[in-house]
């Protein structure tokens, strides 16, 4: 069994984008000769993590299956229904527009966030990621939100937990890109934890026959 | 392009790229006022009916009480969806009051006299219209029983007149 696999298959080269905000999302070359089917739910398993998504581009054109999957169940770039609050709690907001995207709310977001009263809001027909990156300007700063490894969203403020028991070999380090280009037998870190000390932003890892590679970006401070 | 072949390019265009810019205006229709607030409706199918939306007159101490159906651009302050505001009036938009707040108001322009106020100037007609009616002559009479004359004396001060100035509105 390979260290990574979509929906059972082996991966043969693949790319996992990791962002801190917004959705993860995955291309790859499977080792199949059949393309796997439109909007079905699909398990990344990377390492030890397993990511839940769902497939949204998949074709065999010369006779090998490439796929692109995305976290969640593949509704966030849908247009959000246009609607105006009044004196609501953004929870209310968060719920309508993860149900019509026919996403779901992650039970360890933030409550204190989705608490926030918010004396008018106004939803327009824009992508439901891009509602929800709004709301989360509104919300304070720090807030942000992203596509849970188990498909769910997560709203809230950033704790930056440690990630101290991670076996990581430095590979690479370009401090003035901002990058890091790391090895793990389990290649499982995630955005939003504290590396050596370095918030981690956004995490790129490339398969490629049997070598991972984990691109880590810190997070840019002003 | 003539609008009935625009229309539908612009719906088209707007649908491929779906982008509502919260730092833009958008036309709407007064739905109703409440205060200094509108319900409004967007022309713009991607934005909802947005209710308790201020107005903003650009004029400070201003208010106006306009007639539903006329159109009103509506944004959001600082590209926030959490504060919305309305302002700049369609022409034709049709207005039953406007009220001016401010210690002067100058109709016409600067150097202009107070204006009289009805209700003062009623007030005082009413006052000068009594004391005409009322008001009596002192007359000394002589002569004898078949022939009197007299001789009516001045009536006096029949009625001083109060101010029927407005206290902050002139006109020239």
């Amino acid at each position: 069994m390979a260290l990574v696999q979509i929906a059972g298959l082996d991966v043969v080269s693949a790319q996992v984008c990791r962002p801190r905000v917004g959705v993860w999302h995955a291309t790859a070359m499977l080792d199949s000769d059949a393309p796997l089917a439109l909007g079905a739910a699909a398990t990344l398993a990377l390492g030890s993590a397993s990511l839940q998504g769902t497939i949204v581009r998949s074709g065999a054109p010369y006779g090998a299956c490439s796929v692109r999957v995305v976290g969640g169940a593949g509704g966030l770039p849908q247009l959000a229904t246009p609607k105006f609050y009044r004196g609501v709690q953004a929870r209310a907001v968060v719920t309508d527009l993860l149900a019509a995207a026919g996403e779901k709310l992650s039970p360890t977001a933030d409550a204190a966030a989705l608490g926030v009263v918010l004396t008018s809001w106004t939803t327009v027909a824009q992508p439901t990621g891009a509602a929800l990156s709004s709301l989360c300007m509104s919300l304070g700063d720090g807030v942000a939100w992203r596509v849970l490894e188990d498909g769910s969203v997560w709203i809230g403020t950033e704790t930056w937990p440690d990630a101290a028991g991670l076996l990581v070999d430095v590979l690479d380090e370009h401090p003035d890109e901002g990058w890091r280009l790391l090895a793990m037998d389990d290649p499982t870190l995630a955005p939003g934890v504290t590396l050596d000390g370095r918030r981690v932003d956004y995490v790129e890892v490339s398969v490629e026959s049997a070598t991972v590679r984990i691109k880590a970006w810190e997070q840019v401070t002003r | 392009m003539t609008d009935r072949i625009k229309a539908p390019w612009w719906a088209l265009l707007r649908g491929a790229f779906a982008r509502v810019d919260y730092l833009a205006l958008y036309r709407a229709k007064v739905v109703s006022q409440s205060g200094q607030t509108l319900d409004v409706q967007p022309d713009d199918s991607r934005i909802p009916g947005l209710s308790g939306v201020p107005i903003l007159l650009g004029l400070p101490g201003c208010e106006v009480q306009v007639q539903p159906g006329c159109y009103v651009l509506v944004g959001w302050q600082n590209g926030d969806p959490a504060q919305p505001y309305a302002l700049l009036w369609e022409g034709g938009a049709s207005t039953t009051t406007i009220t001016v707040k401010a210690q002067t108001v100058n109709l016409g322009d600067e150097g202009g006299g107070f204006v009289a106020r009805a209700e003062k100037v009623a007030t005082e007609l009413s006052a000068i219209k009594s004391a005409l009616e009322t008001h009596t002559h002192a007359v000394s009479a002589s002569g004898t029983a078949g022939s009197v004359t007299g001789t009516a004396a001045a009536a006096g001060a029949l009625y001083s007149p109060n101010s029927v100035a407005a206290s902050t509105t002139k006109a020239k």
